[in-house]
């Protein structure tokens, strides 16, 4: 009977207090469609530092509780899915700016994402946000570490329970979705680039 | 406060009786798995049919967490791994729907289970390559994963969700990292 009382007031306490629920924020990669346009003939890189992808962010999330994720490394894919659509050959690089590696994999330009995250919620009774919002900032530099090209951007993306009830993260997945997709799209249009 | 005991109630109720019906998220690719792809210099390929295995223990296309089902984002989990396959050699360019050669496949088990401390998902397929009609490669592979857990539902329910593409994706690397898979996809 003690067991049966200890496990309900963990879970109601589980429940109603403080923790930190956990969310995906990757968005649907399929809706990433690659653009009309023959992919650029250009080996590229992009560089996220382990650091970076190892930090788990903790935001707000509704009646008080908490979200958390990982931004660097759930939105990576969408990174390589973006330079995979754009140019021919995509690659992580330990540096973004080790020239003679650089040099040696013919990598013609190191793309470095610097994300930050919001969330809220405007739910009382369940903790998935119903509004979260991405921004980056991603900067391109060429083999010698000389910066070609920035591009800041957001997004947000709003979700009412009828959806969360089925995913957790989707407004977070769709701000990251029309963020990445934009990034795409600038990406496509710098002449610089290409 | 009311309130909040009252909405504590609804997710404790919830946690233990998670019969409700979820879907899956849908199928992401796997960079690194593209990226073996891409690295092999393979022919063009087309995605043909993926069926189940009639005589398999459990039907793999019924999932269940905690007494709810999962339910597929693409209407099977045969659809769900023909999804796979098919962004993951369209995210290497090699995806060519009139080529000669085709992989299809069948797909043995898959199973998910969240588990309270530890969650699991399990998945077995056998995948064959046709180079026009001819039958140039065929072997069956699984892959598992696990992950912690938690006895509440509303923890360990998403995160058995959430799991279950990661271990798909670790079961189309198994194939790719078969020398025998990728000499029969080799370019002529």
């Amino acid at each position: 009977m003690n067991a049966l009382r200890g496990c309900a007031v963990a879970l109601l306490a589980s429940s109603l207090f403080g923790c930190a629920h956990q969310i995906v924020i990757t968005p649907e990669l399929r809706s990433i469609e690659r653009p009309a346009a023959a992919p650029t003939d250009k080996k590229v890189g992009y560089y996220i530092s382990s650091a970076d992808r190892a930090a788990r962010v903790t935001t707000a999330g509704g009646g008080g509780d908490k979200v958390s994720y990982y931004p660097y490394k759930e939105l990576e894919p969408a990174l390589q899915k973006v330079l995979f659509n754009v140019f021919k050959e995509v690659q992580s690089v330990d540096s973004p700016s080790d020239a003679a590696y650089l040099a040696q994999h013919g990598i013609a330009y190191v793309f470095v994402p610097v994300i930050k995250t919001g969330s809220s919620s405007s739910g009382v009774f369940t903790w998935m946000p119903t509004h979260f919002e991405v921004s980056l900032t991603c900067t391109a530099y060429d083999s010698n570490g000389a910066q070609i090209w920035k591009q800041q951007l957001s997004g947000s993306g709003e979700s009412e329970f009828s959806e969360l009830k089925g995913d957790f993260s989707a407004a977070a997945r769709k701000a990251s979705l029309k963020v990445f997709r934009d990034l795409q799209s600038a990406v496509s249009a710098a002449p610089e680039l290409h | 406060m009311i309130h909040r005991l009252l909405a504590g109630g609804i997710l404790a109720a919830c946690a233990l009786n998670a019969g409700c019906a979820t879907v899956a998220p849908k199928y992401n690719t796997d960079f690194d798995n593209v990226g073996k792809l891409r690295s092999a210099s393979l022919a063009p390929t087309r995605i043909g049919s993926i069926t189940k295995d009639p005589g398999a223990k459990h039907d793999v296309d019924a999932l269940t967490l905690r007494g709810g089902t999962l339910q597929s984002p693409y209407g099977s989990y045969t659809a769900y791994l023909r999804e796979a396959l098919q962004q993951e050699f369209e995210g290497a360019r090699l995806l060519d729907p009139s080529s000669q050669l085709e992989v299809s496949g069948v797909l043995l088990q898959n199973d998910i289970d969240p588990g309270m401390s530890t969650g699991s998902a399990t998945a077995a397929a056998r995948l064959s390559i046709r180079r026009g009609g001819t039958v140039v490669y065929e072997d069956a592979k699984s892959a598992r994963i696990e992950w912690d857990s938690s006895f509440v539902g509303a923890i360990a329910i998403p995160k058995a969700n959430e799991n279950y593409p990661k271990m798909l994706q670790k079961l189309l690397g198994e194939f790719y990292a078969d020398p025998k898979f990728l000499a029969a996809l080799k370019k002529d």
